[in-house]
C-alpha cells in the first residue's frame, strides 16, 4: 500500500431511487482492522450502501478506492479483497454446502484444502449435512454455512447487513468469536445493525448516517453516543 | 413553468406553423402531377418525410442511449426517451400512410416492401422498449434497461432491412428509389417537405423533452 | 479461469435441477405433436413449410429455456454474491451464453429425430451443414436471449417482456435461418446461401459483442 493513501475511501457516494435521493453525498475511510458499525433510522439507506460498496448496484456519482484499486469502474479486481454478508443467504439451493462453497471459493480463486473445509464444517457442526443441497438447509444452518464461507474465504473488508438479525445465542456467539479473530487478523469490518447494545461492544468505530449523509464519526463509541444519535432529529 | 413561457419556443412553433401550411400549398399547387399515379403520388411528400423523421429519432435513440449508458447523466436519458417516443410516433405515421398509397397503386394495402417491413418490426421493438421503461423498476434502472434495448434495435436496424428486402426480392420497391429522376419542380418541392418536417421534428422533441424535465424536477421537489 | 468455473456451474446446476434441457425438449414434443395432427393430411408441398415450422418451435423453445436461465440466481439471491465476486460482468454474461447455447443444441439435438420421424423433413444436402448452421443461430438466439432474460429477471412482468422483446429482434435470424434451412435441405451449395449465412455471423458477433460491454448495466441492480 502507497504510504499515506487509505486502505479503503469513498467520497461523494450519491444514490437516488425514482429520483428519490436516498444517499445524497457519503464519504468517509476506514483503517485495516477496525471493526466499523454502520448506524441510523430505518429506510436511510445503510442496505442499498452496502449494496454499492459490495458492487450489486453502482452509485450515481461518487468515486472510490479499496486497498488503491478503483472501486465503481469496469474493474473488478478490488472485489477480491472484498465479502458480503446479506440478509438472503446468496447460495444455489440446489448445490451441496460442499458444491457451494467450492464455487465461490474458486471464482475467487482461494486455494483451500479439503481437509481444511472439513475441519470447518467439523467446527459448525455442518458435516452430517454437507451432501445436502442447501435448500433443505435451517436458516440458522446457512448462516453457519455463511460464516464458513467467510472464514475461508481471503478478503480485507466484509461488508455485512445486519448479521445479528436472524441469530440465536449460540449464532451470536461464533459471530464474537469471528469478530474477535478478523479484529486480531487485521481484517476491516463494516457492519449494520439495530442491536446498538452489541454494535458498543464489536465496534471500533461508528458511523451514523442521517439525510443522506454522514452525520456521526466517530472512534470507541459508547453506548450513549448511539442512543443520542438515533433520538435525536434534525 | 411551460414551453411556451419562453420566447424561443413560441418563435419557433410560429414559424413552423406557417412554413407547414405553406408546405401544404406547395404541395398541391406547385407539385406536377406524375402521369401513372396522380394525386396518389402527393402522399410521398409526406410520407417519405415521415420516414425521415423517424430515422432521426431513432438515429437520436442510439446516440443519446450510448451517452447515458457511458455518463449516467439523466439529461441524455430524458432526450432517449423524447426521440424514442417522437421516433415511434412517426413509424406509425408510416405505417398509415404506406397503405393509404399502396392500395390504389399496387391494388393492395400491404405487401411486404423491405422498408414497410422493416418500420413494422421496428415500431414492434419500441413498443417492448416503452415496456420496459414502465416495468423496468425504479426509474434509475428502467432507463438503463432502456438505454441497452435503445442500443440492441438501433444496431438490427440495417440487419433486419437487409434480411427483410432479401426474404422477398419478387416485391416492387418504393418508388422514391428512382426519384432523383423526376423533374427538379418534384424534387423542390420534396426537399421543401423535408425542411418543413425536420423543423416539426425539432419542435416536438424540444416540447417533450421539456416536459419531461419538468416532470423529473417535480419529482425532485417532493422528494427534498 | 472464471469463465471456466462459470460454464461449469451452469452445467452442474442443470444437472441437479434439470430445469432447462428437459422443459425444452418437452416443450417441442408436444410441439410436434400438435403440428403431426394439425397437418396430417397435408400435401407434399408442406415441406416447403417445414424449414419455418421448425425455426418457429425453435425460438418459442428458447423463450422456455430463457425464462428458466436466471432462476437459480435469484432463490437465495446467489446472484448478489456473483455480483460482488472478482469477476467482470462480461464474464458472467459469456459464461450464461455458453451455458444455453449448448442447452439449446441439446434439446434441438432430441427433437430433430422427430421432425424427421414425424413431419417427413429430409436433408438432401449433408446433415452437418445443418449441425452447423444450428450452432450459428443458437448462438444468435442466446446471445440476445440471455441479455434479455438478464432484464427479465429484475422486471416485473418478465415472461412478458422477454418474448416482447425477443422476437422482433430476432426476426432477421429467423428469416435467415428459415431460408438456410430451405436451402440446405434442398441440397443446394453454400453459394446459394452464403448471404443468410453472414447475415447470421454478422448478429451472433455484433450482439454478443454488445451484450459483453453492456452486461454490467443489466446485471447491476
Amino acid at each position: 500500500m502507497a504510504a499515506g493513501s487509505p486502505f479503503f475511501s469513498i467520497s461523494n457516494i450519491a444514490k437516488s431511487f425514482h429520483h428519490k435521493r436516498v444517499l445524497k453525498s457519503i464519504s468517509f475511510q476506514l483503517n485495516p482492522g477496525e471493526r466499523t458499525v454502520l448506524i441510523g433510522p430505518n429506510g436511510v439507506g445503510k442496505t442499498t450502501l452496502l449494496k454499492i460498496l459490495a458492487g450489486i448496484m453502482r452509485p450515481d456519482k461518487g468515486t472510490g478506492s479499496l486497498n488503491d484499486l478503483p472501486m465503481f469502474t469496469d474493474d473488478a479486481r478490488h472485489r477480491k479483497n472484498l465479502v458480503l454478508w446479506a440478509h438472503q443467504p446468496l447460495f444455489y439451493p440446489a448445490f451441496t454446502a460442499m458444491e457451494n462453497l467450492r464455487f465461490f471459493l474458486e471464482l475467487r480463486n482461494d486455494k483451500v484444502s479439503d481437509e481444511k473445509i472439513e475441519e470447518e464444517f467439523v467446527k459448525y457442526d455442518l458435516h452430517r449435512h454437507k451432501s445436502e443441497p442447501v435448500r433443505i438447509y435451517s436458516a440458522g444452518m446457512l448462516q453457519r454455512l455463511t460464516m464458513i464461507k467467510l472464514t475461508l474465504s481471503s478478503w480485507k473488508l466484509a461488508l455485512m447487513d445486519e448479521p445479528t438479525s436472524a441469530l440465536d445465542i449460540s449464532g451470536l456467539k461464533q459471530l464474537d468469536h469471528l469478530f474477535e479473530t478478523w479484529g486480531n487478523e487485521g481484517r476491516s469490518i463494516l457492519f449494520s445493525t439495530h442491536d446498538i447494545q452489541w454494535a458498543e461492544k464489536h465496534s471500533d468505530r461508528v458511523i451514523g448516517i442521517r439525510n443522506g449523509k454522514v452525520e456521526l464519526e466517530k472512534s470507541i463509541p459508547k453506548l450513549d453516543d448511539f442512543t443520542t444519535f438515533l433520538e435525536s432529529n434534525s | 413553468m411551460t414551453y411556451l413561457t419562453y420566447n424561443k419556443n413560441k418563435i419557433l412553433l410560429f414559424a413552423t406553423l406557417i412554413i407547414m401550411f405553406v408546405n401544404l400549398w406547395t404541395i398541391i399547387y406547385l407539385a406536377p402531377m406524375i402521369p401513372d399515379q396522380e394525386w396518389a403520388q402527393r402522399i410521398f411528400y409526406y410520407h417519405v418525410p415521415l420516414a425521415w423523421n423517424a430515422f432521426l429519432g431513432y438515429f437520436g435513440v442510439m446516440i443519446f442511449s450510448i451517452t447515458y449508458l457511458i455518463s449516467r447523466n439523466t439529461k441524455w436519458d430524458v432526450l432517449a426517451q423524447a426521440a424514442a417516443e417522437v421516433g415511434t410516433i412517426f413509424c406509425l405515421l408510416i405505417l398509415i400512410t404506406g397503405p393509404i398509397w399502396a392500395k390504389p397503386i399496387w391494388g393492395k394495402a400491404w405487401t411486404w416492401e423491405p422498408r414497410l417491413t422493416t418500420t413494422l418490426i421496428l415500431f414492434l421493438l419500441f413498443i417492448g422498449y416503452f415496456m420496459i421503461r414502465e416495468f423496468g423498476g425504479p426509474y434509475e434502472r428502467s432507463s438503463r434497461y432502456a438505454a441497452v434495448i435503445g442500443i440492441l434495435a438501433s444496431i438490427d436496424i440495417p440487419i433486419i432491412y437487409y434480411a427483410v428486402d432479401f426474404w422477398s426480392p419478387q416485391v416492387q420497391s418504393h418508388p422514391q428509389r428512382d426519384m432523383g429522376g423526376h423533374a427538379s419542380a418534384v424534387m423542390q418541392v420534396f426537399y421543401f417537405s423535408l425542411f418543413t418536417f425536420t423543423l416539426i421534428f425539432v419542435n416536438m422533441m424540444r416540447y417533450r423533452s421539456h416536459v419531461r424535465k419538468m416532470e423529473l424536477l417535480k419529482l425532485e421537489e417532493e422528494n427534498v | 479461469m472464471q469463465l471456466m468455473t462459470l460454464v461449469k456451474k451452469e452445467f452442474h446446476q442443470e444437472i441437479r435441477a434439470k430445469e432447462s434441457v428437459i422443459s425444452m425438449t418437452v416443450f417441442s414434443v408436444a410441439v410436434i405433436l400438435l403440428f403431426s395432427f394439425a397437418f396430417n393430411a397435408a400435401p407434399a408441398e408442406f415441406n416447403k413449410f417445414l424449414p419455418g415450422l421448425i425455426w418457429m418451435t425453435f425460438l418459442f423453445v428458447s423463450v422456455i429455456g430463457l425464462l428458466r436461465s436466471f432462476s437459480a440466481e435469484k432463490e437465495m439471491d446467489a446472484y448478489s454474491a456473483l455480483l460482488s465476486s472478482p469477476v467482470d460482468r462480461g464474464s458472467i454474461y459469456l459464461g450464461k451464453l455458453i451455458a444455453f447455447w449448448i442447452f439449446l443444441l441439446l434439446a434441438q439435438g432430441l427433437t430433430i429425430p422427430l421432425f424427421v420421424l414425424f413431419l417427413n423433413f429430409k436433408i438432401s444436402g449433408e446433415w452437418y451443414v445443418f449441425i452447423l448452421l444450428m450452432m450459428l443461430t443458437d448462438w444468435a438466439i442466446s446471445g440476445v436471449g440471455i441479455m434479455i432474460s438478464g432484464m427479465g429477471l429484475r422486471t416485473r412482468m418478465g415472461e412478458v417482456l422477454v418474448p416482447v422483446l425477443l422476437f422482433p429482434l430476432l426476426s432477421p435470424v429467423i428469416i435467415a435461418a428459415t431460408k438456410s434451412t430451405s436451402a440446405i435441405a434442398m441440397g443446394l451449395p453454400l453459394s446459394k446461401f452464403n448471404f443468410w449465412i453472414m447475415i447470421l455471423i454478422t448478429f451472433s458477433v455484433v450482439f454478443s459483442l454488445v451484450g459483453y460491454l453492456t452486461f454490467g448495466a443489466i446485471s447491476e441492480e
